[in-house]
């Protein structure tokens, strides 16, 4: 076939400005890391990595709530542990007092060291997460929800309970709301009586009069009662502080299960679309190869002209 | 002698016009659509009519231009699909990135907004957390409204590409035109060149816009667009102008001789820019807008069914999106047009035209032309409604007026912030429940849900006391009988109580007051992000954008693809072109050697006849 120059020109050219691109795309692919950066390269490369991203951020999400209901429901948790030493010791202290052998003072003693643990539990009551959230306050958890008048204790929290978002679809209550901990404990005759009125009515056992046989007889009934009720209490807190802990034990199954989620979509996402950097830089040779392989030709090609030789 | 002198010095004059042509085809080896000539000789007969006749040396005919027109008009062809892709492929390219890149496209910025309110979520007092969510909120606005402003910006540059387009095309037809009539005038002794210049406007004319063309008996060549509209018919130029759009004031329209022409014309780099239009750039705003549309929608719904941290009902948290509607500026009725959306699974993302019949509408699809069905009347108790979009409809129309309604084409542009302040956030849920602390049994009502916003007792407080284990009484009212598990509906709002109730057991139900740390309507907000709330409950916002994504992709992947081939094919009909009409400098240099020895011995021929005159001469001397 007939070459015109121009075309001879051309083609020679049109080689090397096509290696060059080639070079140019493997280089990129080599200092980038990546495969594509768009959907133009890889439309269906790009729609799982859009995807993955979605996920990847809607995990980072759940594994963030997987940390905070940790964080809440462990304090939580020590707070119900602290409030069952609290209920154990005025049980001990109830028992104590419950001697004939002690002397009024003795009693007393032992009354003052239970209004210490009255005020004890009021505090433990209010414990807070250290970032201004009250545990046990429900929704209304920015002040202490438990407020001690005279020998009552009155909630100002709330009765619900947040949940947070565990992944597909399913919540996790973040703990119990103050008045299923402490207020709404039931007791033997069908009713409720509350941790701090219990606590008080051991108190007032504690200072009754015994001077008399009446009085004795009366006191020793109302120490049975009190010890009944402590008893009820700690099994209340135990029951409570198991439900805690379930939760605890699901989070920690959950916490390993996401953490190899995280691992699959990292993996999945590099598989999409990091680089095979071995293939990329053989590439990347095999087309500066090319090119140079291009120009050379270029250069004999174009040095050939029948005019050389026309002198 | 005589004769040997004139066959010579017919010789010298065609050695002297091949070195000349020879010379003239390495002058123009860089000319573009430049065919290379050669002599055009024949032997010349000699004088008598006889077997002993010698022959009379060698005619110049002319020159010959070594042309295909055929190879010639496959390139033109080439040429001009390799310039309508050049142009498809640059605007594709530019949307791809502008997408797909995490810092400009819509994924990033929608994953951040629904994790702020996942983090809202999980501290709804948190100032910190609000604020944050409030400046991812802001960013996905302003993701939004950049995407919006890139994309049109690309649909004003092919506006400003088109009109530049149109002006070479008068230019070069009206130039076609001069050389049609030199060429017609000259006839049949048109010089080679004209008719190769004028191949080289062809070309450049149709790597602006397709045409045809047709040649005519006096040299001419006649051109259409391939709307069929003549451009060019000998010397007369119809020239291509511009218009406003018949609907979008600032968009334009395509015309010749007053006829609107944009959507008939295909081909070159005005084809090329029209299709990025049709098919990327128009279909990329519009789907956009309408994730827009999608999620600011049902973000806004959603804040309305719960409580704000200052305990009143939830507002907007974005201004309510709305579409256009353009008028035809042919219009002589005084209607007006306002375009609000209705179910938004339905939404299409596709503009409409609206026709008033007189007795009614007529509404058919944008893009294809197809009619589409539609409900209503188009009055604000009764608006036309067609796949999500409402429109109603203000004023009198006359009889053919007719409007452009585009439901989120520019909706990705309008949407914005409809509150600055981060304690906006509904993230409590609007009603509580409570248990009275003296109730005998376990028993626990669920969180009441907001089945009627608009009801207006929502919002008022209810005792709900169970008379036996299997009856209630709402207030003081009739007993109502209950079984585990059955729903508790009241005033709007409805609930589920677990566990078994005993006599006496009273719950209540109030409005969840200020300062709530209550987060159940922010999970509600966050949950959003997977509703399926787009193609009719198949796609999310985020599985919608990704489609968007995709199917921008996969156009530039194509057009890119098909550029390159486009290219192939191109040098491979340059190639054919060439080897028939292309300059060959080695062939040309061997032309020179040939000719310049042609002319030596034909100088060699008349001293010859000199030398053999003088011989004669000195002959008779004696």
């Amino acid at each position: 076939m007939r070459v015109s120059t121009p075309a001879l020109f051309n083609s020679s050219l049109a080689n090397i400005l096509n290696q060059q691109a080639a070079v140019a795309k493997a280089q990129e692919q080599v200092s980038t890391g990546v495969k594509f950066k768009t959907a133009g390269e890889n439309p269906s490369g790009m729609a799982q990595v859009l995807a993955l991203e979605q996920a990847q951020a809607e995990h980072a999400q759940t594994y963030s709530n997987v940390t905070t209901l940790r964080q809440r429901l462990g304090t939580a948790e020590n707070a119900l542990a602290s409030a069952t030493d609290v209920i154990s010791r005025a049980r001990e202290l109830t028992v104590q007092a419950n001697s004939a052998s002690l002397s009024p003072e003795n009693r007393q003693q032992i009354a003052t060291e239970l209004t210490q643990l009255k005020a004890q539990l009021v505090d433990i009551a209010n414990t807070s997460d250290g970032v201004g959230h009250y545990v046990f306050g429900g929704t209304q958890d920015a002040s202490a929800p438990f407020t001690e008048s005279g020998s009552s204790v009155a909630y100002s929290g709330t009765q619900t309970v947040r949940e947070l978002s565990v992944g597909e679809g399913r919540t996790m209550s973040e703990g119990d709301s103050g008045d299923a901990v402490f207020l709404r404990v039931p007791n033997g005759t069908g009713g409720k009586t509350d941790l701090f009125t219990r606590v008080q009515n051991a108190i007032d056992a504690a200072l009754a009069p015994t001077t008399t046989d009446a009085e004795r007889a009366a006191s020793q009934a109302q120490f049975a009662t009190v010890l009944t009720d402590l008893d009820g209490g700690i099994a209340h807190l135990s029951t409570v502080r198991a439900s805690a802990g379930s939760r605890l034990a699901t989070l920690d199954d959950l916490d390993v299960r996401l953490q190899g989620l995280d691992t699959q979509l990292q993996q999945t996402m590099s598989e999409v679309r990091d680089l095979d950097y071995a293939e990329s830089i053989s590439r990347l040779q095999l087309h500066s190869l090319s090119l140079q392989a291009a120009q050379a030709a270029f250069a004999k090609v174009q040095g050939l002209s029948l005019f050389n030789y026309l002198r | 002698m005589a004769d040997l002198l004139n066959i010579g010095s017919s010789a010298l004059y065609a050695a002297t016009k091949g070195l000349d042509l020879t010379g003239h085809n390495i002058a123009n080896v860089g000319t573009d659509g430049y065919s290379r000539q050669r002599v055009d000789q024949s032997a010349r007969a000699g004088g008598s009519v006889s077997r002993l006749d010698t022959g009379g040396g060698v005619v110049v005919n002319g020159t010959q231009r070594l042309n295909d027109a055929l190879l010639e008009s496959k390139l033109v062809r080439d040429g001009a699909e390799v310039s309508r892709l050049t142009a498809f492929n640059s605007l594709a390219s530019r949307a791809d990135a502008l997408l797909s890149n995490s810092s400009s496209g819509l994924a990033t910025a929608m994953n951040q907004f629904f994790s702020g309110l996942q983090s809202v979520a999980s501290d709804p007092a948190s100032t910190a957390a609000r604020q944050a969510a409030l400046g991812d909120t802001q960013t996905l606005t302003d993701r939004f409204n950049s995407l919006h402003e890139e994309l049109s910006s690309m649909d004003r540059e092919i506006d400003q590409r088109l009109s530049s387009a149109v002006e070479s095309v008068n230019n070069l037809a009206s130039a076609i035109g001069k050389l049609n009539r030199s060429i017609a005038l000259a006839g049949q002794n048109t010089p080679a060149d004209l008719l190769d210049q004028r191949n080289t406007l062809v070309q450049q004319l149709s790597e602006q816009v397709g045409v045809t063309t047709l040649a005519q008996d006096d040299g001419s060549l006649n051109l259409f667009t391939s709307a069929g509209q003549p451009l060019v018919v000998g010397e007369k130029v119809n020239p291509l102008s511009v218009a406003d759009d018949l609907y979008r004031p600032g968009r334009l329209d395509i015309t010749s001789g007053g006829a609107r022409i944009t959507t008939q014309l295909s081909g070159g780099a005005i084809g090329g820019l029209l299709d990025a239009r049709r098919s990327l750039v128009d279909p990329a705003l519009e789907k956009i807008g309408r994730v827009a549309v999608a999620i600011t929608t049902q973000i806004n719904s959603v804040q309305a069914q719960g409580i704000r941290q200052d305990g009143s009902v939830g507002t907007d948290l974005f201004t309510a999106p709305t579409g256009r509607a353009f008028a035809a500026t042919s219009n002589t009725g005084a209607a007006t047009l306002a375009v609000g959306f209705g179910e938004v699974s339905q939404l299409t993302g596709d503009d409409y035209l609206l026709r008033s019949t007189g007795a009614g509408w007529q509404l058919t699809r944008a893009r294809t032309g197809e009619a589409v069905s539609f409900t209503g009347s188009g009055s604000s108790a009764d608006p036309l409604v067609v796949e999500g979009v409402r429109i109603t409809v203000t004023g009198l129309a006359s009889s053919g007026d007719s409007f452009r309604i585009s439901p989120t084409h520019d909706a990705a542009g309008a949407v914005q912030l409809a509150t600055s302040d981060p304690r906006h956030f509904a993230a409590a849920g609007r009603l509580s429940s409570s248990a009275s602390l003296s109730n005998a049994g376990v028993a626990k009502l669920a969180s009441p849900v907001v089945v009627d916003a608009g009801n207006a007792a929502l919002d008022t407080p209810v005792t709900i006391t169970f008379t036996s284990s299997t009856s209630y009484q709402i207030g003081t009212g009739p007993s109502v009988a209950f079984a585990t598990g059955d729903t508790i509906s009241v005033n709007g709002w409805s609930t589920t109580l677990s566990g078994t109730p005993q006599a006496g057991d009273r719950f209540s139900v109030s409005p969840t007051g200020a300062g709530s740390s209550d987060n159940r309507n922010a999970r509600a907000l966050a949950d959003v992000a997977s509703q399926k709330l787009l193609d009719g409950g198949r796609s999310t916002v985020g599985s919608a954008n990704t489609a968007l994504v995709t199917q921008t992709g996969a156009t530039a992947l194509q057009v890119a693809t098909a550029k390159t081939a486009a290219e192939a094919v191109r040098v491979q009909s340059q190639g054919e072109r060439d080897a028939v009409s292309g300059v060959n400098l080695d062939e040309e240099a061997a032309n020179l050697v040939r000719y310049q020895q042609a002319y030596q011995a034909a100088a060699q021929v008349i001293a010859t006849a000199n030398t053999l005159f003088d011989t004669l001469l000195a002959a008779t001397r004696r």
